[in-house]
């Protein structure tokens, strides 16, 4: 039994988080529905004018970016994590944890400093193009896709595929037909893990897109600092909806099939 | 034979992909232990090998400084955090079904939002209250990510508890305070390690919601390397960067030296 006295102790993280995770967003919301006060910070007065440029083609275009770079490096990021996951299934366990390990470890070391050492690995006219950006994001956040699709291959009865293969399927038919099926809920997860982080970064685009590559990140970083902080909240407010649009609307969609695959990264298992 | 030779084409094809992903995940390593070697003051270009970026990182008192401020930060955050996130996990279970998915969520919510906006709204409601921004505000803001990171992370230890341990202590004699301390913490203490370094590496690492909450004081590494990056990055920095680099793959492996040499005996 659980004693009841212990349901306090639930209640300083659940309060701290109430307070500095939701009275934020609470003030970015009303932030975007203020006047602009040129010195920082906002006129406490009704203003639509931050979401009437939010709301312009500039503005859009650059979501519209931001949802294309995203979903592409997440795209990229299954393209090489599903052969390199199958490749690493067939390894012994010590051989398999020991790949693992060594695949993660760079992500230790400083993401600053290993944008550094891409920009100076990159051909110099690839500097401020969009897929230059795509590429280092890809490798920075492949590990991410990596391990959860690992686990979901480790799960996976690999019995099946032998099977396929011996009644004559071709590996691409064993691969479609069976393994991508059993661990879906692991791309899915992956997916997640990638999708959401890219499309609020920061670091990468500003660094390797030399300044002309706009994302979300950058757009809403750069009005901070410019002191119009209507107008980027009312960009961290889309941002939001950009990213938690996809994730609900998944859950929406097949709360039975998803909600293992959102709980996947986050369960032990 | 057509067959075969698609299963070896399909193993082949594999393989490479591993490949290409250690290479992707090594290349830019590579590039910081190449310019901690470089002779330029600063690191843009490659002018010739030089030992001087090891030799003269004592000197290098603001880099030094920053390195501290980077630890005493994620010391404190992740601490906190784990603490928090622990008493959280192991509180909500008392909790009624319908308050506790709804605090589940807030715990991890944090967890779905780009950096960014956390960032942004932070600096935003710090400005709204006037707190005056310094060491103080960059910890609480460690602790957002934080908390919810180390509940997620120790929840499931949690889950895996006997719930009968804390009855039987308490059946036994032990106060509750000594139930938590001499049964249920030394059973969670392998997730509370794992949670704990966790946070410390995101909090060390972090660059944007330390860059939008520090006010004028607390100089991190990272915002220090950020000052750096348009002039080039001094071969100090990277020399610091290598031996840490080296100091945590010493550390991970002895750490699974003496967790292996353990396993056998439970």
């Amino acid at each position: 039994m659980i004693s009841a006295s212990s349901r306090w102790l639930a209640l300083p993280a659940v309060l701290y988080l109430s307070v500095l995770f939701l009275g934020p967003t609470g003030v970015v919301l009303a932030y975007s529905f203020c006047e602009r006060d040129i010195y920082g910070g906002v006129e406490p007065r009704f203003s639509w004018e931050a979401w009437r440029m939010a709301t312009d083609r500039i503005t859009l275009s650059i979501l519209g970016r931001t949802v294309l770079l995203a979903a592409g490096v997440t795209a990229a990021n299954l393209l090489l994590a599903y052969p390199s996951a199958a490749a690493l299934a067939r390894l012994p366990r010590r051989q398999r944890s020991l790949w693992v390990l060594a695949i993660s470890f760079p992500m230790i070391t400083s993401l600053l400093l290993r944008t550094y050492g891409w920009m100076n690995v990159l051909p110099l006219s690839w500097r401020g193009t969009l897929p230059a950006v795509g590429l280092v994001l890809t490798f920075n956040y492949l590990p991410f896709m990596l391990l959860p699709l690992l686990k979901a291959y480790e799960r996976a009865d690999r019995t099946l595929v032998l099977a396929a293969l011996d009644l004559g399927a071709t590996p691409w038919q064993a691969f479609w037909r069976v393994t991508f099926p059993v661990t879906l809920w692991g791309a899915a997860s992956g997916a997640a893990l990638v999708f959401i982080p890219v499309s609020g970064e920061y670091l990468i685009p500003h660094f390797i897109g030399d300044g002309k590559v706009n994302v979300a990140g950058t757009l809403v970083l750069e009005w901070f600092q410019h002191r119009h902080w209507p107008y980027a909240a009312a960009c961290a407010v889309w941002l939001a909806a950009v990213v938690l649009a996809p994730i609900f609307a998944a859950l929406w969609w097949n709360a039975r099939d998803l909600a293992p695959a959102a709980a996947g990264p986050l369960s032990r298992r | 034979m057509q067959h075969r030779f698609r299963q070896l084409a399909w193993h082949w094809l594999c393989g490479a992909a591993l490949v290409l992903v250690l290479a992707g995940m090594y290349l830019p390593v590579a590039m910081i232990f190449v310019y901690s070697f470089n002779a330029s003051r600063i690191g843009t270009v490659w002018t010739g090998f030089s030992l001087h970026g090891y030799t003269e990182l004592w000197d290098q008192a603001d880099l030094w400084r920053a390195l501290r401020a980077s630890c005493l930060i994620g010391c404190a955050a992740s601490t906190l955090s784990v603490v928090g996130g622990t008493l959280a996990a192991l509180g909500l279970r008392a909790w009624r079904p319908r308050t506790k998915l709804l605090a589940q969520g807030v715990l991890a919510l944090p967890l779905v939002m780009p950096d960014v906006i956390i960032a942004l709204s932070l600096a935003m409601f710090f400005s709204a209250l006037s707190v005056q921004q310094g060491w103080g505000t960059v910890v609480a803001a460690h602790c957002v990510f934080g908390i919810s990171y180390a509940f997620v992370v120790v929840l499931g230890a949690v889950e895996d508890l006997d719930r009968n341990l804390y009855a039987a202590a308490l059946d036994c004699g032990a106060s509750p305070w000594q139930a938590y301390g001499k049964v249920i913490v030394p059973i969670l203490m392998p997730s509370l390690v794992v949670a704990w370094l966790f946070v410390f590496a995101l909090s060390f690492d972090d660059f944007l919601i330390t860059f939008l909450t520090k006010g004028p004081g607390a100089d991190t590494l990272p915002i220090k390397i950020y000052s750096q990056m348009r002039f080039g990055i001094k071969p100090q920095t990277s020399a610091l960067f290598v031996l840490l680099f080296l100091a945590t793959l010493a550390g991970a492996v002895v750490a699974s030296r003496i967790v292996r040499r353990r396993e056998p005996a439970v």
